[in-house]
Order: C-alpha cells, then sequence, then structure tokens
C-alpha cells in the first residue's frame, strides 16, 4: 500500500491551515507538507494583514505617525507609541521632561501585562484550557480602564508626543495602577495553579519546539523567545533607552527554549513588569509632561534608529528625515515578523497537533507581522 | 494509576479556583441594559462648540483639516465683512475614515472642536457616516 503511494507520488500531502483558522492568532496562512501526521515542511505564507504601515508614513507628518504606530502591535500600542517617539526625539535632541519619563515607562509596562495577559488567555485556549481566558481577559479589562481615564481609548491610543506625553494624568489613575497590582500579584499564583503546573498543560508543552541557543541567535530571535533559550537579551538592560538604567528588575530566562519555557518567561515578566510599575510610583513627582517643541516638527536631516524592548521583542524604527515635516523614510522591524521566521525550522518533525501549541508560544500579532 | 491520579488532582486543583469565583458577584456588564461608566476623557464622536454670543466659535482657520491623518474633515471659508472675521460655510467630517486619533481636537487654537463621549455610533448606510455642519455645530 505504502508502495503504490510512495510511487505515484500521493504520500506526502499538502495542508493548508489558515488564514481563517482560529488558532493562528489572525489572519496566517500556513502551508504544510505532511507525511501521515509528520511535518516535513512548513511555510507561513504573510501578507493578507499588510497595509503599507511604511510607505503610508511617508506621506504623513511626524506627529501623525504616532497615530498610526497605535496600528502595527495593536494590543501593545503604548510601546509602538514609545518607538514612534524616539527617533525623532533623538534627532531634534528633545530632553523630555522627568515627569513625562516615567509616565511613559508605567504605561509600556502596564502594556507589557497586558499583552502578556492575551497571551496567557489565548495559549490556554489553544492547548485546550478555557478558563484561563476570561480570567486575563478579567484583569486586562482594568487595565483598559486605567487607559480610558487617561488617554480616551481602549486600545489605539496615541497617547506619546513628540517631547511627552498628550495629557497629564487624572487624579484617579495613580491610586487605580496601585490597587490594581495589589489585585494582580496573588492572581499569578493562580494561573500558576490554573496552567502553569498544570501536568495536562505540561505534556503538550514540555520538550515540544525547542529552541537551541545558537538557533536562536541566528534566526535573530527577540524578546521572550530569545530569552527562553537561555540568552539574557533585554533592550532594556543591554542599551537602556528613556530612564530605565534607574529601574531594578530581574530578567527571566528559561532553560531549554521549548514552549514551557517561552510560558513561563512572560508569565515571569508580568511580576517583573509590576516591580517596575511600583518603583516608578515612587519616583513620580508633579512637573511637566511636555518639553518645549515647535508646533510644526520638522526633525534636522539624518538618519536613526531606535530601538524599544516591546512585549513581543525588540521593536524598531529606523527613519531617515530629509528636514521636511515628514519622514523621507520610515522602517519599522517588527519583533512578530522576525520571530515568525523560524517556525519553518521547528515545526519540521513535529506532528500536526503540536503546530497550535509551537505557534501559539512565539507570540505573534498579524498587525505587526504584516503592517 | 499514579498519573490518573494526578491528572485528576490538578484538574480538582483548578475547579477549586473556579468554584472560589462562583460565589463571586459576576465582573461581566450586561451591555444594552446596563452600561459602564466612559471616562471624560472618552474620544467619541466630534462636537463643535459655540461661542458665548451663541454663534459658532469655528473661524476657519483650517489646522484641524491640516493635520488629519486620514484627510476627513473639509471645510468651506468665507470672510463675514461686517464682523470681520472667518466663518465656515460648510463643515464636514467622514467618521467611516476618522480613526478617532484625536489630532484635531489637540490642535484647535479656539477649542472648540471637542470629543463626545458617544460611543454607539453605528449605522446601515456609509452615507449617514458622513456628519454635516449642523449636526456636528451642537
Amino acid at each position: 500500500m505504502t508502495e503504490t503511494l510512495k510511487n505515484t507520488g500521493f504520500e506526502e500531502m499538502t495542508l493548508n491551515m489558515g488564514p481563517q483558522h482560529p488558532s493562528t492568532h489572525g489572519v496566517l496562512h500556513l502551508l504544510l507538507k505532511m507525511d501521515g501526521e509528520v511535518i516535513t515542511e512548513a511555510r507561513p505564507d504573510i501578507g493578507y494583514l499588510h497595509r503599507g504601515m511604511e510607505k503610508l508614513a511617508e506621506k504623513r507628518t511626524w506627529g501623525a505617525n504616532i497615530a498610526l504606530s497605535d496600528r502595527w502591535d495593536y494590543i501593545a500600542s503604548m510601546s509602538n507609541n514609545f518607538a514612534a517617539v524616539l527617533g525623532p526625539e533623538k534627532l531634534m535632541n528633545i530632553a523630555v521632561p522627568k515627569r513625562a519619563e516615567y509616565i511613559r515607562i508605567i504605561m509600556a509596562e502596564l502594556n507589557r501585562i497586558a499583552s502578556h495577559l492575551i497571551f496567557f488567555g489565548t495559549y490556554g485556549i489553544d492547548i485546550g484550557a478555557f478558563t484561563p481566558f476570561f480570567y486575563a481577559f478579567r484583569e486586562r479589562e482594568m487595565i483598559l480602564d486605567l487607559y480610558e481615564s487617561v488617554c480616551g481609548a481602549r486600545l489605539t491610543y496615541n497617547y506619546f508626543r513628540i517631547g511627552g506625553v498628550s495629557a497629564d494624568l487624572p487624579e484617579e489613575f495613580v491610586p487605580g495602577v496601585k490597587a490594581f497590582i495589589k489585585y494582580f500579584r496573588p492572581k499569578l499564583k493562580e494561573y500558576d495553579t490554573l496552567l502553569s503546573t498544570n501536568p495536562i498543560f505540561m505534556d503538550r508543552t514540555v520538550g515540544v519546539g525547542a529552541i537551541s541557543k545558537e538557533e536562536a541567535v541566528d534566526w535573530a530571535l527577540s524578546g521572550p523567545n530569545i530569552r527562553a533559550s537561555g540568552i539574557s537579551f533585554d533592550i532594556r538592560k543591554e542599551d537602556p533607552y528613556s530612564v530605565y538604567s534607574e529601574f531594578d528588575f530581574n530578567i527571566p530566562t528559561g532553560k531549554n527554549g521549548d514552549c514551557w519555557d517561552r510560558y513561563m518567561v512572560r508569565m515571569n515578566e508580568m511580576s517583573e513588569s509590576a516591580r517596575i510599575i511600583e518603583q516608578a510610583l515612587e519616583k513620580l513627582e508633579p512637573g511637566d509632561i511636555m518639553a518645549k517643541v515647535a508646533k510644526v516638527i520638522r526633525p534636522p536631516a539624518g538618519e536613526i534608529y531606535t530601538h524599544v524592548e516591546a512585549p513581543k521583542g525588540e521593536l524598531g524604527v529606523y527613519c531617515i528625515s530629509d528636514g521636511s515635516t515628514m519622514p523621507y523614510r520610515y522602517k519599522v522591524r517588527g519583533p512578530s515578523f522576525v520571530n515568525l521566521a523560524i517556525l519553518q525550522k521547528m515545526l519540521r518533525g513535529l506532528k500536526i497537533a503540536d503546530v497550535v501549541a509551537v505557534l501559539g508560544s512565539i507570540d505573534i500579532v498579524l498587525g505587526e507581522v504584516d503592517r | 494509576m499514579t498519573k490518573i491520579f494526578k491528572y485528576t488532582w490538578a484538574i480538582l486543583k483548578g475547579m477549586g479556583i473556579t468554584l472560589k469565583y462562583f460565589f463571586i458577584k459576576p465582573v461581566t456588564v450586561q451591555y444594552p441594559k446596563e452600561k459602564i461608566k466612559i471616562s471624560p476623557r472618552w474620544r467619541g464622536t466630534l462636537k463643535q462648540l459655540k461661542n458665548e454670543k451663541g454663534e459658532e466659535a469655528c473661524d476657519g482657520c483650517r489646522i484641524c483639516e491640516k493635520i488629519c491623518p486620514v484627510n476627513c474633515i473639509s471645510m468651506e471659508v468665507y470672510k463675514d465683512e461686517k464682523k470681520n472675521r472667518r466663518f465656515t460655510s460648510s463643515y464636514t467630517v467622514n467618521f467611516g475614515r476618522c480613526m478617532f486619533c484625536g489630532l484635531c481636537v489637540e490642535a484647535c487654537p479656539k477649542k472648540c472642536l471637542v470629543h463626545t463621549t458617544d460611543f454607539e455610533f453605528c449605522t446601515y448606510e456609509r452615507e449617514s457616516l458622513i456628519l454635516t455642519k449642523d449636526k456636528i455645530l451642537r
């Protein structure tokens, strides 16, 4: 029987997974070549959510590009805003007021928690546990309420400005964040009981889709994915931007680089983010929130690459200014896009049932993959 | 055999947590019947304010039109010689294009363009997303 299949070329089967598969986190199309249940070749096919963000940016002013940056990684818009403002600020040599810097860090770290909560919830669903999803979204909703009170939007914040932030914190924000951190810490233990140490979950993830240190470097991974392989690479420590060098926090790392390690690194990062927020709240003092910037922003001609540690990894913006009100070139290095590339190597030799576990563990957002 | 016990115990532990929440007030909001409180900073649809004399405060400086990243605002301006100031003869916002970034409100020098806290904004036709001056000037 197998001989006949081999001779007629029917043994290998091509399976199209997505773009409308609920577990591909959006519109990812995976072309899988299968030998029975084993994957022999996997090819991610992207571009279903391409909006031409980099080209659009060349016809928008520097200020308007912050509003567009919300749409790259739409579940961590604050980090995108951060990356979008750092470049022009450096070109124009703007010193951001201290209060604005701390507000920015509080926002970015809250956003990291929110983004990792989405990962936690959806990864549970990918593996087959439904309860974590509700709990994760319940906590995320509190963060979104805080954001709404500050900048008036729940998803596309458009909060950062070149030279500061758009609005000062309302009165109820600082107590609200403190209450949230106090409420959130015990929940992390609950999550561990629910999912992290659950033997069924561990059977599905431990040892699956392991990435060695060398591979992680070769494929230019960043963020929690490279840290799970045991490399302590974090831009907040390696190349501190803003005032991150003032804070005391650890970088959680994994050992084997398998799905469970990648999951655990994110879970540990949430408590580290909570630590940073607590320190930033202590340092927060009244003061200006905007530096003195001209109304029409014209950075001097030049080029610059700035990067931030977004929840997904290294989010970099390379911009060239020709001295006009619009960027000449605006290149975005999206972490999801780079991290997705290793999928074709990881999936080879795995069973079809592990595809969703591996794909979920590298935590992509298709808005950032395609841009 | 020990494996079965281990798995069952893990499930029971998880069930314990869910059972705890069974007796706590639900956090979900029954949307059409009850509504959550919207923050006053909410970036909803746009509204133009009138000045203290009851006439329109906007003097047609076109800054909001220029700053909009998606070009959803358009206006026509004329000059009133008697009052010695400009007025808009039409002011149209296409909310089908608007991405509610709030840049126009921030840039308005007269502070007469503001956001409302309105968030229920769906219609059956695309034409009704285009709001003219009589609907925006409130």
